[in-house]
């Protein structure tokens, strides 16, 4: 089969300096699941699960667990567990049966990634929430309005990242998002 | 520097450590009027010029006075400027920087020599209000008068060349902001951020500390230099943020700050607030009050302590309270004259130190004693300057007179500055836009503000204190309450009772104004309103001070008030026989300062999508138009040849094969154990018996009986269904089910896939051979994939969903695919139908193909009122079914009599005109029954048709629809009701 990606969304990494890095990893596996059996059935694939909504837990291997609500998840998979949320992806049944409903997040959200220790710094240009060290927790995740759109955003301070947030939104934005962040960002070249 | 090396040859520069704010080792050179000046970096525009002598700066907006820095703190229209591209600058806060060409404005001839000074001279024929009673009589010369009235108006001149700079916006959060870091600020932040609280210091200025920099707070002037420690530590706390030359515009609710800082609008959301944004000074009110050399006393100290720059050689003080007393020290510090120290209070010199500390120093000094009027002269360059003051000893109520009253002569005194001041006025904007009251207390003249929020808190001289200790000790108590109750922490009860604070002596004179008989005593700078005019705005029957203001214009200046607010509200207060108090002030709204509309647009978000094949568009040349936020191609070519590429785009449909991009149709899945009861009770259709691998249309309706949206429903499994939506209507259907699945507590998960899904419609004769051509595992013949069926497949190598819907008329395939795959499809389908003719057509076209087939497009030919009957849509309702949503809403409806009715038209082939959607129908005796909702030139029966609303005895086919159009002989076109669908009525083309 072949693949082809979103022509709006860049495949390398934009560099500013080390400050603050934007990396577009919309290419990188990631699919969301809710429903009743979404715990269980993600325990059972040996997935840690954070116990309250609006948190992420990290795998050593990698792979973040966002939990977007009571029964909804999203895993993210970072570096070794990419295969793993891959395979976790296609062994979801879709029929709407036994309580459980795979989400196709990898086609239906871009993903970009800002890391650097000024990164709540460019992100307060776009979003309303308050995003600083001390206010949003390393493994907190908000569902806002990111540049007036609906975005996941996810701290993230583990992994090869001092620090970093994760932002998923609406892959039709894609290049308008990418734009936005490229704008707010640039101030921050250089520094 | 020495006088001799100086490069300045009239500078009235003083040494260091005057002048904290400028750097002498860079020099920086400007023109003002086309004359080159020299200042040093750090210098406003202001300060250079004074440094060099030049004082005269504006000219006033009505009557083109001589205007000099009246605040030297930006709070004055007296110095606004000219730069090359921005108007209104205030030269007394803006720096210089090298080659800045500044003009002055609002003049005719030059700034030295205005021919429209001549208008102060006719000041009796303008009274106040002259604007609202003159020019309209006698009736229509007004048109003669406005001309002149529209050059004479404004100030400045934009630069309509000017390229627009880049402004953005950003948040900023903070446990405590404090507004303002003056003692009182800096004090405050300190015990905030002790408290453990983020804090966020706002400042005006370009560095830390206000009023240390520049007040003098005792006789020895120390106080102010032990102080300023406080701003190292605050520079210190790493949990203070500082933004200076920012300027805090306005109180919103639960304190939201918009603070401007450059070209950024910071939008800060802070859990507690202090205001610590100090005191206006206020002048003193006499005869030519507005003399270039006269300024507040404030203004001077700033001009000597800030830029080193003495305001003049030989001066005199007017003064009610000591800190006027205090300037004069500074004066005599810095090697200035002080002829005079008038100071209004009437209690003896040697009852108050500062004052007989003074007479000690040989300053004559008159106490009980006001400027009655400062003398106008000139200075070196010929430009208006005060040269002297007839001081004359104040008499008033106690000697039986009228306020303001003065003996009939005095004593001139020869001087070439005035500072003045009357007392203080505190930074009321924000806090009565917090909902504060200000209050004045007539007996002893102080203001105080009330009824705050408990999230906003007061500190310094906005609170009322003055002296050094005091203001220290009510910005810790302010810093400490606010961080404790911003951290959720109990309040501290012990922590500076009000007897911790020292007595202070009172800082506002009482009636600080001295009418002349001659007038030009102004009360507001800005709008040229003197004495008379404030007082006969009462006697015109404006007592209330709002109407006052609207009347007269007082305070509607750049000043915003600042210097006229407290006189204006005494006059009115004296002339209405009220007190200040019962008078009260005008309404302060934001913002605060002149800002540009630049701050408050910022950076525009425009959230823009686009399908994955857009690049593919691009490449194809299309034409995009919006729908919604979704940027579709239109059709594609040359826009100078859009109605004929329409037509061959729609041609191929018709007789071979096009492929439009339908990714923006909305995406819905509908699963789980309830997912066919959510639907049968959404949709006017039912479901539960569609077979899987079928597709039904779908409408669905509001509560109302309103048609809300429609699309397709797939039967994708038992338990599954995909529905789609109008592109912009899915996220209105996606809340409208989220909502009654919820409500109606039923197990069915619902999901916007919009994105997730690419989709194209492969349509024309010529469709199922291209299909198969690019690869396909999935049996296409008419029976194994009829119409309105529906397969999971794999086409060109992608997982597919195909559904066999006919939108255009013509057999078609509807493909999704993972959005990812998009272009990888439609690039599949191109190749393959390359040797078919294949086109890619647009949503013109496509709208001009379903026009043909006579479907309607929801909220282009349906409005907020449109039931399914007034759009021969009763087949598509369920009536069998006990219920969906609008059933019974529609049931009512229909037992109504119809009031309208949506049909097809055709216009004869010559018609005098071409018709335009949105053109009115008519009945036979002219009224309006409805308008044109979609109109195209079909290709198929070579003639113009559309949909049109009339009346619905307007409806039946073959009747002439009368269609208002001017430029038609007799105004009308007519038009002939037509069947629909328009083309293929058995749909046998796309049904095969």
């Amino acid at each position: 089969m072949n693949t082809f990606f979103h022509a709006a969304a860049p495949k390398e990494a934009a560099r500013f300096s080390s400050a603050l890095t934007l990396e577009d990893l919309t290419n990188v596996p990631r699919v969301g699941i809710r429903g009743k059996a979404a715990a269980d059935y993600l325990k059972t694939a040996g997935f840690a699960l954070p116990e309250t909504a609006n948190r992420l837990c990290r795998a050593e291997t990698g792979a973040l667990t966002l939990r977007l609500s009571a029964s909804e998840y999203l895993l993210l998979g970072l570096d070794a567990d990419g295969a793993r949320v891959q395979a976790l992806e296609a062994s979801l049944p879709n029929t709407g049966e036994g309580g459980l409903y795979a989400l196709p997040r990898r086609d239906s959200h871009v993903w970009f990634r800002i890391s650097g220790a000024r990164r709540h710094e460019a992100m307060a240009k776009l979003c309303g929430v308050d995003l600083s060290p001390g206010a949003f927790a390393r493994d907190a995740l908000a569902q806002t309005s990111v540049a007036a759109v609906s975005a996941i955003v996810a701290g993230d301070g583990g992994g090869e990242c001092v620090g970093a947030f994760h932002l998923l939104v609406d892959s039709a934005f894609a290049a308008y998002f990418q734009a936005s962040l490229l704008d707010a960002l640039t101030e921050f070249h250089g520094c | 520097m020495s006088a001799a090396s100086s490069p300045f040859p009239h500078s009235l520069r003083l040494p260091p450590p005057w002048g904290r704010r400028v750097d002498r080792n860079c020099p920086v050179r400007f023109s003002f009027e086309g004359k080159t000046y020299a200042g040093f970096a750090g210098d406003t525009i202001a300060s250079a010029l004074i440094a060099d002598g030049r004082y005269l700066l504006s000219r006033s907006f009505k009557y083109h006075r001589a205007r000099g820095p009246l605040t030297l703190a930006g709070q004055d229209a007296n110095t606004l400027v000219q730069l090359p591209e921005e108007a209104n600058v205030l030269a007394d806060v803006s720096p210089i920087a090298e080659g800045l060409s500044v003009m002055g404005q609002n003049y005719s001839g030059s700034l030295d020599h205005d021919r429209d000074a001549i208008l102060g001279h006719f000041s009796r024929f303008m009274p106040v209000g002259f604007y609202y009673r003159a020019f309209f009589k006698p009736r229509g010369v007004w048109k003669y008068w406005e001309p002149f009235i529209r050059k004479k108006a404004g100030l400045g001149a934009l630069d309509l060349s000017f390229t627009p700079t880049y402004h953005d916006k950003a948040y900023l959060f903070a446990d405590t902001a404090v507004i303002g870091s003056g003692p009182a600020g800096l004090s405050a932040a300190i015990a905030a951020a002790d408290a453990g609280a983020r804090v966020l210091v706002v400042e005006q200025e370009p560095e830390l500390g206000g009023s240390l920099h520049w007040a003098r707070f005792g006789l020895e002037g120390k106080s102010a230099e032990e102080a300023r420690d406080l701003i190292t530590r605050v520079q210190r706390r790493p949990n203070i943020r500082v933004l200076t030359n920012a300027v805090c515009n306005a109180w919103f609710a639960d304190n939201y700050l918009p603070i401007v800082s450059g070209n950024r609008l910071y939008k800060v959301r802070a859990k507690t607030c202090v205001m610590a944004a100090g005191a206006f000074e206020q002048p003193v009110i006499f005869r030519n009050n507005d003399l270039p050399g006269i300024m507040l006393a404030s203004a001077a100290q700033r001009l000597m302590r800030l830029y080193g720059v003495r305001p003049g050689k030989r001066a005199v003080v007017l003064t009610g309270h000591d800190a006027g007393c205090l300037a004069a020290l500074d004066l005599l510090e810095a090697g200035v004259e002080v002829a005079a120290v008038a100071d209004m209070r009437a209690e003896s010199p040697d009852t108050l130190p500062l004052l007989a500390a003074l007479k000690a120093k040989n300053v004559r000094v008159f106490s009980g004693t006001t400027v009655f009027e400062a003398l106008p002269g000139k200075d070196r360059d010929g430009n208006p300057r005060v040269v002297g003051v007839d001081l004359r000893r104040i008499l008033g109520a106690a000697d039986g007179l009228e306020r303001g009253a003065v003996e009939a002569r005095g004593e001139t005194i020869e001087c070439d500055t005035l500072l003045m001041s009357a007392g203080y006025m505190p930074a009321w904007q924000l806090p009565c836009q917090a909902g504060g009251k200000l209050s004045y207390h007539d007996a002893t003249a102080r203001f105080s503000i009330s009824g705050l929020p408990d999230i906003l808190t007061l500190a310094g001289s906005a609170n009322g204190y003055f002296s050094l200790s005091n203001i220290l000790r009510d910005g810790e108590r302010a810093g400490r309450q606010a961080a404790l109750r911003a951290l959720g922490k109990a309040a501290d009860t012990e922590i500076y009772a009000a007897s911790a604070y020292e007595t202070e002596a009172p800082v506002n004179f009482p009636w600080p104004i001295f009418p002349h008989p001659q007038g030009k005593e102004f009360v507001d700078f800005d709008e040229d309103l003197q004495i008379r005019d404030i007082v006969n705005a009462v006697r015109c029957g404006y007592r209330d001070i709002q109407l006052v203001k609207r009347f007269s214009t007082v305070g509607m200046g750049p000043l915003q008030g600042r210097q006229s607010a407290l006189p204006a509200a005494r006059l009115v207060a004296e002339a209405s026989g009220r007190s200040v108090s019962e008078t009260g002030v005008t309404t302060a709204r934001p913002p605060f300062m002149p800002e540009k509309l630049a701050h408050v647009a910022g950076r525009m978000f425009s959230p823009l999508r686009e399908s994955a094949m857009r690049r593919r568009h691009e490449e194809a040349g299309a034409q995009w138009l919006m729908a919604g936020t979704w940027r579709r191609p239109a059709y594609y070519g040359d826009p100078a040849r859009r109605d004929a590429l329409i037509q061959e785009e729609a041609r191929a449909v018709r007789e071979r094969v096009g492929l439009i991009d339908v990714s923006t149709l909305g995406g819905l899945e509908i699963r789980g154990p309830d997912a066919v009861e959510l639907l049968d009770r959404l949709y006017t259709f039912s479901f539960a018996k569609l077979p899987v691998g079928r597709s039904r249309y779908a409408l669905m309706l509001a509560e109302d009986g309103v048609i809300m949206d429609d699309g397709v429903c797939c039967r994708l499994g038992e338990q599954h269904f995909y529905v789609t939506a109008t592109t912009s209507g899915v996220d209105r259907v996606w809340r409208a089910m989220t909502k009654w699945n919820a409500q109606w507590r039923l197990d069915a998960d619902i999901a916007n896939v919009t994105s997730a899904w690419a989709a194209v419609n492969l349509a024309g004769p010529k469709s199922r051979e291209v299909l198969a051509r690019a690869g396909v595992n999935i049996e296409l013949s008419g029976s194994a994939f009829p119409y309105l069926g529906v397969q999971t497949g794999v086409v060109a190598g992608i997982s597919a969903r195909l559904m066999r819907v006919g939108f255009v008329g013509e057999l078609g395939y509807e493909i999704h695919v993972p959005s990812r795959y998009g272009e990888a499809l439609w690039d599949a389908l191109m190749k393959a139908g390359a040797e078919f003719g294949i086109r890619p057509f647009g949503v013109e076209t496509q709208r001009l193909l379903r026009l043909e087939k006579g479907h309607i497009i929801i909220g282009q030919d349906t409005d907020g009122m449109t039931h399914p009957a007034e759009v021969g849509m009763e087949w598509a309702l369920g009536r069998k079914k006990p219920f969906f949503v609008g059933k019974r809403s529609v049931e009512i409806l229909e037992a109504q009599a119809p009031q309208r009715k949506l049909v097809g038209f055709v216009l004869p082939k010559d018609a005098p005109r071409k018709a335009l959607e949105g053109q009115l129908i008519l009945d036979d005796t002219g009224n309006i029954t409805g308008a044109i909702t979609s109109l195209g030139d079909s290709v198929a029966l070579g003639q113009t048709i559309g949909l049109a609303w009339c009346a619905p005895s307007q409806g039946k086919v073959g009747a002439l629809l009368p269609i208002r159009c001017e430029e038609a002989p007799g105004g009308r076109l007519l038009a002939t009701v037509a069947a629909t669908p328009f083309y293929d009525p058995q749909n046998l083309r796309q049904e095969v």
